[in-house]
Protein backbone atom coordinates (compact mmCIF):
# COMPACT_ATOMS: atom_id res chain seq x y z
CA UNK A 1 0.00 0.00 0.00
CA UNK A 2 1.41 3.34 -0.96
CA UNK A 3 -1.37 5.53 0.32
CA UNK A 4 -0.51 9.16 0.03
CA UNK A 5 -3.38 10.25 2.24
CA UNK A 6 -5.54 8.01 4.42
CA UNK A 7 -8.38 9.32 6.55
CA UNK A 8 -10.02 6.95 9.01
CA UNK A 9 -13.14 8.06 10.90
CA UNK A 10 -11.78 11.57 10.59
CA UNK A 11 -13.77 14.29 12.33
CA UNK A 12 -13.24 17.98 12.84
CA UNK A 13 -15.42 19.95 15.19
CA UNK A 14 -15.48 23.72 15.33
CA UNK A 15 -16.98 25.58 18.22
CA UNK A 16 -19.05 28.43 16.88
CA UNK A 17 -19.11 31.00 19.61
CA UNK A 18 -22.02 33.34 19.46
CA UNK A 19 -21.35 36.58 21.31
CA UNK A 20 -17.78 35.46 21.56
CA UNK A 21 -16.14 37.21 24.46
CA UNK A 22 -12.75 38.20 23.12
CA UNK A 23 -13.01 41.33 25.22
CA UNK A 24 -13.13 41.36 28.99
CA UNK A 25 -15.88 43.99 28.89
CA UNK A 26 -18.18 41.54 27.16
CA UNK A 27 -17.37 38.82 29.68
CA UNK A 28 -18.25 41.22 32.44
CA UNK A 29 -21.53 42.30 30.85
CA UNK A 30 -22.42 38.66 30.35
CA UNK A 31 -22.62 38.27 34.10
CA UNK A 32 -25.71 40.46 34.09
CA UNK A 33 -27.24 40.16 30.63
CA UNK A 34 -28.50 36.86 29.38
CA UNK A 35 -28.38 38.10 25.76
CA UNK A 36 -24.68 38.91 26.00
CA UNK A 37 -23.79 35.50 27.29
CA UNK A 38 -21.58 33.37 25.14
CA UNK A 39 -23.27 30.36 23.68
CA UNK A 40 -21.24 27.67 22.05
CA UNK A 41 -22.60 25.69 19.17
CA UNK A 42 -20.85 22.63 17.89
CA UNK A 43 -20.28 22.43 14.20
CA UNK A 44 -18.87 19.25 12.72
CA UNK A 45 -17.18 20.38 9.52
CA UNK A 46 -15.93 16.86 8.81
CA UNK A 47 -17.67 13.85 10.32
CA UNK A 48 -16.47 10.24 10.40
CA UNK A 49 -14.78 10.54 7.06
CA UNK A 50 -12.88 7.53 5.79
CA UNK A 51 -11.18 7.89 2.46
CA UNK A 52 -7.93 6.68 1.01
CA UNK A 53 -6.05 8.44 -1.75
CA UNK A 54 -3.09 6.79 -3.43
CA UNK A 55 0.06 8.43 -4.59
CA UNK A 56 -0.37 9.96 -8.03
CA UNK A 57 -4.14 10.13 -7.93
CA UNK A 58 -5.99 13.32 -8.83
CA UNK A 59 -9.11 13.48 -6.71
CA UNK A 60 -11.86 16.06 -7.05
CA UNK A 61 -13.61 17.11 -3.86
CA UNK A 62 -17.08 18.42 -4.54
CA UNK A 63 -19.95 19.41 -2.34
CA UNK A 64 -22.06 22.39 -1.46
CA UNK A 65 -20.73 25.28 0.60
CA UNK A 66 -19.98 24.17 4.13
CA UNK A 67 -19.70 20.50 3.20
CA UNK A 68 -16.21 20.25 4.65
CA UNK A 69 -14.06 20.28 1.49
CA UNK A 70 -11.82 23.15 2.49
CA UNK A 71 -11.63 21.92 6.07
CA UNK A 72 -10.44 18.55 4.78
CA UNK A 73 -7.70 20.26 2.75
CA UNK A 74 -6.58 22.22 5.79
CA UNK A 75 -6.52 19.07 7.88
CA UNK A 76 -4.31 17.39 5.28
CA UNK A 77 -2.09 20.47 5.17
CA UNK A 78 -1.79 20.40 8.96
CA UNK A 79 -3.31 23.85 9.43
CA UNK A 80 -6.13 22.44 11.56
CA UNK A 81 -5.80 19.54 13.95
CA UNK A 82 -8.34 16.66 13.71
CA UNK A 83 -10.79 16.42 16.60
CA UNK A 84 -10.90 12.64 16.38
CA UNK A 85 -10.02 9.78 14.07
CA UNK A 86 -6.85 9.46 12.07
CA UNK A 87 -5.35 11.20 9.09
CA UNK A 88 -2.18 9.70 7.72
CA UNK A 89 0.08 11.61 5.38
CA UNK A 90 3.65 10.73 4.33
CA UNK A 91 6.06 12.13 6.88
CA UNK A 92 8.46 13.77 4.48
CA UNK A 93 6.07 14.75 1.73
CA UNK A 94 6.11 18.35 0.65
CA UNK A 95 2.55 19.52 0.73
CA UNK A 96 1.80 22.43 -1.56
CA UNK A 97 -1.23 24.49 -0.67
CA UNK A 98 -2.93 26.68 -3.21
CA UNK A 99 -5.67 27.67 -0.86
CA UNK A 100 -5.16 31.34 -1.28
CA UNK A 101 -2.76 32.78 -3.82
CA UNK A 102 -0.30 35.44 -2.86
CA UNK A 103 -1.11 35.32 0.83
CA UNK A 104 1.61 36.83 2.97
CA UNK A 105 2.68 39.30 0.29
CA UNK A 106 3.88 42.62 1.57
CA UNK A 107 2.56 45.43 -0.67
CA UNK A 108 5.53 47.74 -0.14
CA UNK A 109 8.13 45.15 -1.12
CA UNK A 110 9.07 44.41 -4.72
CA UNK A 111 7.99 41.33 -6.63
CA UNK A 112 11.41 39.80 -6.19
CA UNK A 113 11.49 40.44 -2.46
CA UNK A 114 8.03 38.98 -2.11
CA UNK A 115 9.06 35.83 -3.97
CA UNK A 116 11.88 35.28 -1.48
CA UNK A 117 9.61 36.03 1.46
CA UNK A 118 6.88 33.76 0.18
CA UNK A 119 9.11 30.77 -0.52
CA UNK A 120 10.65 31.05 2.93
CA UNK A 121 7.14 30.85 4.42
CA UNK A 122 7.00 27.47 2.69
CA UNK A 123 10.27 26.50 4.34
CA UNK A 124 12.70 27.00 1.46
CA UNK A 125 16.25 28.15 2.06
CA UNK A 126 17.73 31.06 0.14
CA UNK A 127 19.76 28.75 -2.09
CA UNK A 128 16.67 26.68 -2.92
CA UNK A 129 14.77 29.83 -3.83
CA UNK A 130 17.59 31.13 -6.00
CA UNK A 131 17.51 27.84 -7.89
CA UNK A 132 13.83 28.17 -8.79
CA UNK A 133 13.67 31.96 -9.05
CA UNK A 134 14.27 32.16 -12.83
CA UNK A 135 11.54 29.60 -13.39
CA UNK A 136 9.11 31.57 -11.22
CA UNK A 137 9.81 34.78 -13.12
CA UNK A 138 9.46 33.11 -16.49
CA UNK A 139 6.31 31.31 -15.47
CA UNK A 140 4.67 34.49 -14.23
CA UNK A 141 5.67 36.47 -17.33
CA UNK A 142 6.36 39.46 -15.10
CA UNK A 143 10.04 39.81 -15.90
CA UNK A 144 9.85 43.60 -16.13
CA UNK A 145 7.92 44.04 -12.93
CA UNK A 146 10.06 42.14 -10.47
CA UNK A 147 11.64 45.28 -9.03
CA UNK A 148 8.31 47.08 -8.74
CA UNK A 149 6.49 47.08 -5.39
CA UNK A 150 3.63 44.58 -5.35
CA UNK A 151 1.21 47.35 -4.37
CA UNK A 152 1.49 48.58 -7.98
CA UNK A 153 0.52 45.18 -9.40
CA UNK A 154 -2.94 44.60 -10.81
CA UNK A 155 -4.93 41.88 -9.09
CA UNK A 156 -4.24 39.63 -12.07
CA UNK A 157 -0.49 40.12 -11.75
CA UNK A 158 -0.76 39.52 -8.04
CA UNK A 159 -2.38 36.14 -8.66
CA UNK A 160 0.01 35.26 -11.45
CA UNK A 161 3.05 35.68 -9.26
CA UNK A 162 1.34 33.83 -6.41
CA UNK A 163 0.53 30.91 -8.66
CA UNK A 164 3.98 30.96 -10.24
CA UNK A 165 5.52 30.54 -6.79
CA UNK A 166 3.19 27.69 -5.80
CA UNK A 167 3.67 25.93 -9.12
CA UNK A 168 7.45 25.95 -8.76
CA UNK A 169 7.64 24.71 -5.17
CA UNK A 170 7.48 21.17 -6.54
CA UNK A 171 5.20 19.62 -3.90
CA UNK A 172 4.51 15.89 -3.68
CA UNK A 173 0.92 16.54 -2.70
CA UNK A 174 -0.90 19.50 -4.17
CA UNK A 175 -3.96 20.94 -2.49
CA UNK A 176 -6.01 23.24 -4.69
CA UNK A 177 -8.95 25.23 -3.43
CA UNK A 178 -11.16 27.02 -5.95
CA UNK A 179 -8.29 28.66 -7.72
CA UNK A 180 -10.24 28.81 -10.96
CA UNK A 181 -12.74 31.17 -9.46
CA UNK A 182 -10.24 33.92 -10.10
CA UNK A 183 -8.23 35.14 -13.07
CA UNK A 184 -8.82 35.59 -16.78
CA UNK A 185 -9.06 32.86 -19.41
CA UNK A 186 -5.31 32.98 -20.06
CA UNK A 187 -4.52 32.46 -16.43
CA UNK A 188 -7.01 29.65 -16.11
CA UNK A 189 -5.49 27.85 -19.09
CA UNK A 190 -2.07 28.17 -17.57
CA UNK A 191 -3.43 26.68 -14.35
CA UNK A 192 -4.93 23.74 -16.19
CA UNK A 193 -1.67 23.10 -18.06
CA UNK A 194 0.34 23.24 -14.86
CA UNK A 195 -1.97 20.89 -13.01
CA UNK A 196 -1.94 18.47 -15.94
CA UNK A 197 1.83 18.60 -15.80
CA UNK A 198 1.77 17.79 -12.08
CA UNK A 199 -0.47 14.85 -12.82
CA UNK A 200 1.82 13.52 -15.48
CA UNK A 201 4.69 13.68 -13.04
CA UNK A 202 2.82 11.43 -10.63
CA UNK A 203 1.99 14.00 -7.97
CA UNK A 204 -1.04 13.51 -5.77
CA UNK A 205 -3.66 16.18 -6.33
CA UNK A 206 -6.64 17.12 -4.20
CA UNK A 207 -8.83 19.52 -6.09
CA UNK A 208 -11.74 21.42 -4.60
CA UNK A 209 -14.03 22.97 -7.16
CA UNK A 210 -17.62 23.77 -7.97
CA UNK A 211 -17.01 23.58 -11.68
CA UNK A 212 -17.79 20.20 -13.25
CA UNK A 213 -15.70 20.97 -16.34
CA UNK A 214 -12.59 21.71 -14.34
CA UNK A 215 -13.06 18.56 -12.27
CA UNK A 216 -13.58 16.46 -15.38
CA UNK A 217 -10.44 17.76 -17.04
CA UNK A 218 -8.21 17.22 -14.03
CA UNK A 219 -9.49 14.41 -11.85
CA UNK A 220 -9.70 10.67 -12.23
CA UNK A 221 -11.87 10.21 -9.18
CA UNK A 222 -14.48 12.24 -7.33
CA UNK A 223 -15.36 12.39 -3.66
CA UNK A 224 -18.67 14.03 -2.82
CA UNK A 225 -19.05 15.47 0.66
CA UNK A 226 -22.24 16.62 2.28
CA UNK A 227 -22.37 18.20 5.72
CA UNK A 228 -18.97 16.79 6.51
CA UNK A 229 -19.88 13.23 5.60
CA UNK A 230 -18.82 11.12 2.67
CA UNK A 231 -21.68 10.78 0.21
CA UNK A 232 -19.92 9.25 -2.75
CA UNK A 233 -16.48 8.06 -3.71
CA UNK A 234 -15.81 6.81 -7.21
CA UNK A 235 -15.93 7.58 -10.92
CA UNK A 236 -15.88 11.19 -12.03
CA UNK A 237 -19.08 11.28 -14.07
CA UNK A 238 -21.10 9.44 -11.49
CA UNK A 239 -19.79 11.68 -8.72
CA UNK A 240 -20.55 14.84 -10.62
CA UNK A 241 -24.06 13.56 -11.32
CA UNK A 242 -24.55 12.94 -7.60
CA UNK A 243 -23.36 16.43 -6.87
CA UNK A 244 -25.71 17.90 -9.47
CA UNK A 245 -28.63 15.97 -7.90
CA UNK A 246 -27.66 17.22 -4.50
CA UNK A 247 -27.56 20.83 -5.65
CA UNK A 248 -30.86 20.47 -7.48
CA UNK A 249 -32.56 18.90 -4.45
CA UNK A 250 -31.56 21.71 -2.20
CA UNK A 251 -32.36 24.50 -4.59
CA UNK A 252 -35.95 23.14 -4.74
CA UNK A 253 -36.32 22.97 -1.03
CA UNK A 254 -37.87 26.16 0.20
CA UNK A 255 -36.24 27.75 3.18
CA UNK A 256 -32.82 26.27 2.63
CA UNK B 1 5.35 1.46 2.74
CA UNK B 2 6.42 5.04 3.20
CA UNK B 3 6.79 6.49 6.65
CA UNK B 4 3.45 7.99 7.62
CA UNK B 5 2.51 10.56 10.21
CA UNK B 6 -0.93 10.82 11.82
CA UNK B 7 -2.13 14.42 11.82
CA UNK B 8 -4.34 13.59 14.80
CA UNK B 9 -1.39 12.44 16.88
CA UNK B 10 1.07 15.19 16.00
CA UNK B 11 2.14 17.03 19.10
CA UNK B 12 4.54 19.92 19.24
CA UNK B 13 7.14 19.77 21.94
CA UNK B 14 9.69 22.36 22.91
CA UNK B 15 12.30 20.42 20.94
CA UNK B 16 10.20 20.03 17.83
CA UNK B 17 9.44 23.76 17.99
CA UNK B 18 13.12 24.60 18.22
CA UNK B 19 13.84 22.25 15.32
CA UNK B 20 11.02 23.90 13.34
CA UNK B 21 12.40 27.36 14.04
CA UNK B 22 15.84 26.23 12.94
CA UNK B 23 14.39 24.89 9.72
CA UNK B 24 12.51 28.15 9.12
CA UNK B 25 15.44 30.42 9.97
CA UNK B 26 15.31 31.83 6.44
CA UNK B 27 11.74 32.96 7.12
CA UNK B 28 12.80 34.46 10.44
CA UNK B 29 15.56 36.38 8.68
CA UNK B 30 13.24 37.53 5.90
CA UNK B 31 10.60 38.76 8.34
CA UNK B 32 13.18 40.81 10.22
CA UNK B 33 14.59 42.22 6.97
CA UNK B 34 11.07 42.99 5.75
CA UNK B 35 10.34 45.09 8.83
CA UNK B 36 13.68 46.89 8.54
CA UNK B 37 13.05 47.64 4.85
CA UNK B 38 9.49 48.79 5.48
CA UNK B 39 10.68 51.07 8.22
CA UNK B 40 13.45 52.79 6.31
CA UNK B 41 12.53 52.55 2.65
CA UNK B 42 11.28 55.82 1.24
CA UNK B 43 12.31 57.92 4.20
CA UNK B 44 15.04 60.46 3.55
CA UNK B 45 16.71 60.25 6.94
CA UNK B 46 16.18 56.50 7.18
CA UNK B 47 18.06 55.00 10.05
CA UNK B 48 18.70 58.42 11.61
CA UNK B 49 15.08 58.39 12.75
CA UNK B 50 15.91 55.53 15.09
CA UNK B 51 18.43 57.79 16.77
CA UNK B 52 16.03 60.72 17.05
CA UNK B 53 13.59 59.01 19.38
CA UNK B 54 16.11 58.10 22.11
CA UNK B 55 17.71 61.54 21.75
CA UNK B 56 14.41 63.31 22.33
CA UNK B 57 13.55 61.05 25.27
CA UNK B 58 16.93 61.65 26.81
CA UNK B 59 16.64 65.40 26.30
CA UNK B 60 13.24 65.54 28.00
CA UNK B 61 14.19 63.34 30.94
CA UNK B 62 17.47 65.17 31.45
CA UNK B 63 15.67 68.51 31.66
CA UNK B 64 13.06 67.09 34.00
CA UNK B 65 15.31 65.15 36.34
CA UNK B 66 18.59 66.98 36.29
CA UNK B 67 17.53 70.59 35.88
CA UNK B 68 14.06 70.65 37.43
CA UNK B 69 14.15 67.91 40.06
CA UNK B 70 17.89 68.30 40.63
CA UNK B 71 19.01 64.68 40.35
CA UNK B 72 22.40 64.16 41.98
CA UNK B 73 23.40 61.44 39.52
CA UNK B 74 26.64 62.46 37.82
CA UNK B 75 26.74 62.05 34.08
CA UNK B 76 22.95 61.74 34.11
CA UNK B 77 22.68 61.54 30.32
CA UNK B 78 25.03 58.56 30.21
CA UNK B 79 23.18 56.86 33.06
CA UNK B 80 19.83 57.46 31.34
CA UNK B 81 21.04 56.11 28.02
CA UNK B 82 21.87 52.74 29.55
CA UNK B 83 18.26 52.37 30.69
CA UNK B 84 16.28 54.11 27.97
CA UNK B 85 17.66 52.10 25.04
CA UNK B 86 16.94 48.61 26.45
CA UNK B 87 13.59 49.90 27.69
CA UNK B 88 12.74 51.05 24.15
CA UNK B 89 13.68 47.59 22.88
CA UNK B 90 11.24 45.96 25.31
CA UNK B 91 8.38 48.37 24.57
CA UNK B 92 8.82 48.07 20.81
CA UNK B 93 9.00 44.28 20.96
CA UNK B 94 5.96 43.77 23.16
CA UNK B 95 3.79 46.23 21.24
CA UNK B 96 4.61 44.64 17.90
CA UNK B 97 4.42 41.08 19.21
CA UNK B 98 0.87 41.63 20.44
CA UNK B 99 -0.28 42.19 16.87
CA UNK B 100 2.09 39.75 15.19
CA UNK B 101 -0.26 36.77 14.92
CA UNK B 102 -3.61 38.55 14.65
CA UNK B 103 -2.25 40.65 11.76
CA UNK B 104 -1.21 37.51 9.89
CA UNK B 105 -4.50 35.64 10.12
CA UNK B 106 -4.70 34.98 6.35
CA UNK B 107 -1.28 33.42 6.42
CA UNK B 108 -2.06 31.36 9.51
CA UNK B 109 -5.16 29.97 7.80
CA UNK B 110 -3.57 28.99 4.53
CA UNK B 111 0.00 27.87 5.10
CA UNK B 112 1.48 25.61 7.74
CA UNK B 113 4.61 27.01 9.35
CA UNK B 114 5.83 27.34 12.94
CA UNK B 115 3.76 30.31 14.05
CA UNK B 116 6.17 31.15 16.88
CA UNK B 117 8.29 32.63 14.08
CA UNK B 118 6.00 35.66 13.98
CA UNK B 119 6.43 37.02 17.53
CA UNK B 120 10.09 35.99 17.60
CA UNK B 121 10.73 37.94 14.38
CA UNK B 122 9.24 41.09 15.92
CA UNK B 123 11.56 40.74 18.93
CA UNK B 124 14.57 40.23 16.68
CA UNK B 125 13.61 43.23 14.53
CA UNK B 126 13.47 45.44 17.61
CA UNK B 127 16.67 43.89 18.87
CA UNK B 128 18.40 44.74 15.59
CA UNK B 129 17.29 48.35 15.94
CA UNK B 130 18.44 48.42 19.56
CA UNK B 131 21.86 47.10 18.57
CA UNK B 132 22.18 49.71 15.83
CA UNK B 133 21.38 52.55 18.21
CA UNK B 134 23.67 51.22 20.92
CA UNK B 135 26.52 50.83 18.44
CA UNK B 136 26.18 54.55 17.73
CA UNK B 137 25.54 55.90 21.22
CA UNK B 138 27.63 53.70 23.48
CA UNK B 139 31.10 54.45 22.02
CA UNK B 140 30.21 58.16 21.82
CA UNK B 141 29.26 58.17 25.48
CA UNK B 142 32.25 56.14 26.60
CA UNK B 143 34.53 58.64 24.87
CA UNK B 144 32.62 61.71 26.08
CA UNK B 145 32.65 60.43 29.67
CA UNK B 146 36.27 59.32 29.44
CA UNK B 147 35.33 55.82 30.55
CA UNK B 148 38.24 53.37 30.18
CA UNK B 149 37.48 49.97 28.70
CA UNK B 150 37.16 47.23 31.30
CA UNK B 151 37.03 43.44 31.25
CA UNK B 152 33.54 43.51 32.82
CA UNK B 153 32.25 45.00 29.55
CA UNK B 154 32.70 41.58 27.97
CA UNK B 155 29.64 40.53 29.99
CA UNK B 156 27.41 42.99 28.14
CA UNK B 157 26.43 40.45 25.44
CA UNK B 158 25.52 37.90 28.12
CA UNK B 159 22.92 40.21 29.66
CA UNK B 160 21.76 41.32 26.23
CA UNK B 161 21.16 37.65 25.45
CA UNK B 162 19.25 37.11 28.68
CA UNK B 163 17.09 40.16 27.96
CA UNK B 164 16.32 38.78 24.48
CA UNK B 165 15.28 35.42 26.01
CA UNK B 166 13.07 37.22 28.50
CA UNK B 167 11.49 39.37 25.80
CA UNK B 168 10.87 36.38 23.51
CA UNK B 169 9.09 34.59 26.36
CA UNK B 170 6.85 37.59 27.01
CA UNK B 171 6.26 38.11 23.29
CA UNK B 172 5.07 34.51 22.80
CA UNK B 173 2.47 34.92 25.54
CA UNK B 174 1.30 38.31 24.28
CA UNK B 175 1.06 37.20 20.65
CA UNK B 176 -0.94 34.04 21.36
CA UNK B 177 -2.91 35.62 24.20
CA UNK B 178 -4.18 38.40 21.92
CA UNK B 179 -5.76 35.81 19.63
CA UNK B 180 -8.04 34.75 22.50
CA UNK B 181 -8.35 38.06 24.32
CA UNK B 182 -8.13 41.31 22.40
CA UNK B 183 -7.78 43.08 25.75
CA UNK B 184 -4.16 41.99 26.00
CA UNK B 185 -3.22 45.01 23.91
CA UNK B 186 -4.96 47.39 26.32
CA UNK B 187 -3.62 45.64 29.39
CA UNK B 188 -0.14 46.10 27.96
CA UNK B 189 -0.81 49.81 27.43
CA UNK B 190 -1.64 50.12 31.12
CA UNK B 191 1.18 47.89 32.33
CA UNK B 192 4.07 49.48 30.44
CA UNK B 193 4.01 52.93 32.11
CA UNK B 194 3.81 51.27 35.54
CA UNK B 195 6.71 49.04 34.60
CA UNK B 196 8.70 52.07 33.47
CA UNK B 197 8.53 53.75 36.87
CA UNK B 198 9.31 50.62 38.89
CA UNK B 199 12.43 50.03 36.80
CA UNK B 200 15.54 52.03 37.77
CA UNK B 201 15.82 53.94 34.49
CA UNK B 202 15.53 57.59 35.52
CA UNK B 203 16.77 56.97 39.08
CA UNK B 204 19.56 54.72 40.39
CA UNK B 205 18.67 51.62 42.40
CA UNK B 206 20.77 53.01 45.26
CA UNK B 207 18.27 55.87 45.69
CA UNK B 208 15.40 53.49 46.34
CA UNK B 209 14.67 53.22 50.09
CA UNK B 210 16.20 50.02 51.50
CA UNK B 211 13.07 47.91 52.07
CA UNK B 212 11.79 48.55 48.54
CA UNK B 213 15.07 47.89 46.82
CA UNK B 214 14.61 44.10 46.41
CA UNK B 215 11.10 44.73 45.05
CA UNK B 216 12.37 47.17 42.44
CA UNK B 217 15.12 44.75 41.50
CA UNK B 218 12.46 42.07 41.04
CA UNK B 219 10.46 44.11 38.55
CA UNK B 220 10.84 42.32 35.22
CA UNK B 221 13.37 44.52 33.44
CA UNK B 222 15.37 45.83 36.39
CA UNK B 223 18.04 43.15 36.52
CA UNK B 224 19.06 43.75 32.89
CA UNK B 225 19.10 47.52 33.14
CA UNK B 226 20.94 47.48 36.49
CA UNK B 227 23.48 45.09 34.92
CA UNK B 228 24.11 47.52 32.03
CA UNK B 229 24.52 50.36 34.53
CA UNK B 230 26.90 48.34 36.70
CA UNK B 231 28.98 47.31 33.70
CA UNK B 232 29.32 50.69 31.99
CA UNK B 233 28.36 53.40 34.46
CA UNK B 234 29.69 52.06 37.75
CA UNK B 235 32.42 50.02 36.03
CA UNK B 236 31.79 46.98 38.23
CA UNK B 237 31.19 43.32 37.66
CA UNK B 238 27.44 42.63 37.72
CA UNK B 239 26.40 41.79 41.28
CA UNK B 240 25.20 38.35 42.35
CA UNK B 241 21.53 39.42 42.73
CA UNK B 242 21.54 40.82 39.22
CA UNK B 243 22.98 37.59 37.84
CA UNK B 244 20.42 35.44 39.61
CA UNK B 245 17.34 37.55 38.86
CA UNK B 246 18.40 38.15 35.26
CA UNK B 247 19.10 34.49 34.54
CA UNK B 248 15.96 33.19 36.29
CA UNK B 249 13.72 35.75 34.56
CA UNK B 250 15.31 35.20 31.16
CA UNK B 251 15.19 31.40 31.17
CA UNK B 252 11.95 31.25 33.16
CA UNK B 253 10.05 33.60 30.86
CA UNK B 254 11.28 31.76 27.79
CA UNK B 255 10.28 28.38 29.19
CA UNK B 256 6.87 29.50 30.43
CA UNK B 257 6.26 31.48 27.25
CA UNK B 258 7.01 28.47 25.08
CA UNK B 259 4.86 26.16 27.20
CA UNK B 260 1.94 28.57 27.00
CA UNK B 261 2.44 28.97 23.27
CA UNK B 262 2.60 25.20 22.71
CA UNK B 263 -0.55 24.69 24.77
CA UNK B 264 -2.63 26.99 22.56
CA UNK B 265 -0.78 26.78 19.23
CA UNK B 266 -3.16 24.23 17.70
CA UNK B 267 -6.15 26.43 18.28
CA UNK B 268 -4.67 29.62 16.86
CA UNK B 269 -5.58 29.04 13.21
CA UNK B 270 -9.22 28.24 13.95
CA UNK B 271 -9.62 30.97 16.54
CA UNK B 272 -8.42 33.73 14.19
Amino acid sequence: MDGAITARDLSKRFLLRHNQAVELKVRFLALFHESKRETVEEFWAVRDLSVSISKGEAVGLVGRNGSGKSTFLKLVAGIYRPTSGHLFVPRDARIGTMIELGVGFEPELTGRENVFLSTSIHGLSRAETEAIYPAIVEYSGLDHFMDVPIKNYSSGMHMRIGFAISANLDPDILLLDEIFAVGDADFQQQCVRTIADFRNRGKTILFVSHEPEAVRSICDRVVVLDRGRLLFDGAVDEGLAQYADLSAQHSHQPGL
Amino acid sequence: MTDMVDRAAERSTIWSTIAGLARYRELLKNLVLKDLKLKYRGSVLGFLWSLVNPLVMMGVYTIAFKYILGSKVEGFVFFLLLGILPWGFFVGSTNMATRSITDSSDLMKSVRFPSAVLPIATVLFNFAQYLLTIVVFLPLMLVAQGVPLAASMLLFPVFLGLQVLFTVGVALVLAAGTVFFRDVRHLLEVALPILFWVTPIVYPLSQVPGPFRPLVLLSPLSSYIVAYQQIFYYRQWPSAEVWIVGAVYGCGALLLGMRFFLAVEDRLSEQL
